[in-house]
């Protein structure tokens, strides 16, 4: 059973019916929907088809995100097919803090749960070529780019890398 | 313009390399390439060190713009008013 992950004053924790409604309408707003690889509108019905569907995935997880006891966005962490490889995604769904430092403490948070709970030593990201913020909010966890391909950049992040970078920003934590 | 309301124009103009009178209190984070997530944490360092505090986390998350950083420091007793 998923179980909750708190640090950086965020909390990770499994995606709940009451949430549904929230994740919808935020992942289907148009700041949200436009700088994701899969762009189309998630109905109510596929949303609730993909709830159902949660307990039995294996290689995915996907969380709430609360900040101050209130839900602000989600993430995920997939395990890409046939390969070991961890990626990684989120949004923060709350436009009073889309466009600040909460975002850093979610960023932390995943990658945090990713190398320290799942013990992985690398993570993945891709993201659209045209999605400059998440390109730069990226490199500042220390992702670098892979490659390029079809408009999509491929970015990855060492543990290495994540542990210096990160104290750059874990300074503002207190 | 009050001493500290100066300070602060120029600790963000300092902070974010902008013209100071780019600096309003409507100016917001992520509203212009030079305020991303990095100068951000620039910015937060630049203004604990001119007014000598230390901003709780929950602080730095609510400080998305120029007037919401005046509010903020006035909760650590920096003054706005004009001298």
């Amino acid at each position: 059973m998923q179980k909750s992950y708190t640090a950086y004053k965020m909390t990770l924790r499994p995606v709940e019916i009451a949430d549904l409604d929230k994740l919808r309408k935020w992942r289907n707003s148009d700041e949200i929907r436009s700088f994701m690889l899969d762009q189309s509108v998630i109905s109510e019905q596929q949303q609730l088809d993909w709830f159902s569907s949660l307990d039995r995935k294996v290689d995915e997880i996907h969380f709430s995100v609360d900040y101050k006891g209130n839900c602000v966005g989600y993430a995920n962490v997939k395990q890409l097919r046939d390969t070991n490889k961890l990626n990684t995604g989120l949004y923060i769904g709350d436009t009073q803090y889309r466009g600040t430092f909460l975002a850093q403490c979610l960023g932390l948070a995943l990658l945090d749960y990713c190398f320290n709970v799942l013990n992985v030593d690398r993570v993945f990201a891709q993201v659209l070529e045209e999605n400059n913020a998440a390109l730069r909010y990226n490199r500042l966890f220390g992702y670098e780019v892979s490659h390029i391909d079809a408009g999509i950049v491929y970015m990855q992040l060492s543990s290495s890398n994540y542990e210096r970078e990160k104290k750059k920003i874990i300074r503002f934590i207190r | 313009m009050s001493i500290n309301n100066k300070k602060l124009v120029q600790v963000f103009s300092s902070a974010l390399n902008i013209d100071e009178h780019l600096v309003n209190d409507g100016l917001m984070y992520n509203s212009i390439e030079q305020w991303d997530s990095t100068a951000h944490m620039t910015l937060i360092a630049e203004l604990e060190d001119e007014f000598d505090v230390m901003l709780d986390t929950d602080d730095i998350i609510e400080m998305n713009s120029v007037g919401k950083s005046r509010e903020i420091l006035i909760k650590y007793g920096i003054g706005f008013s004009i001298d």
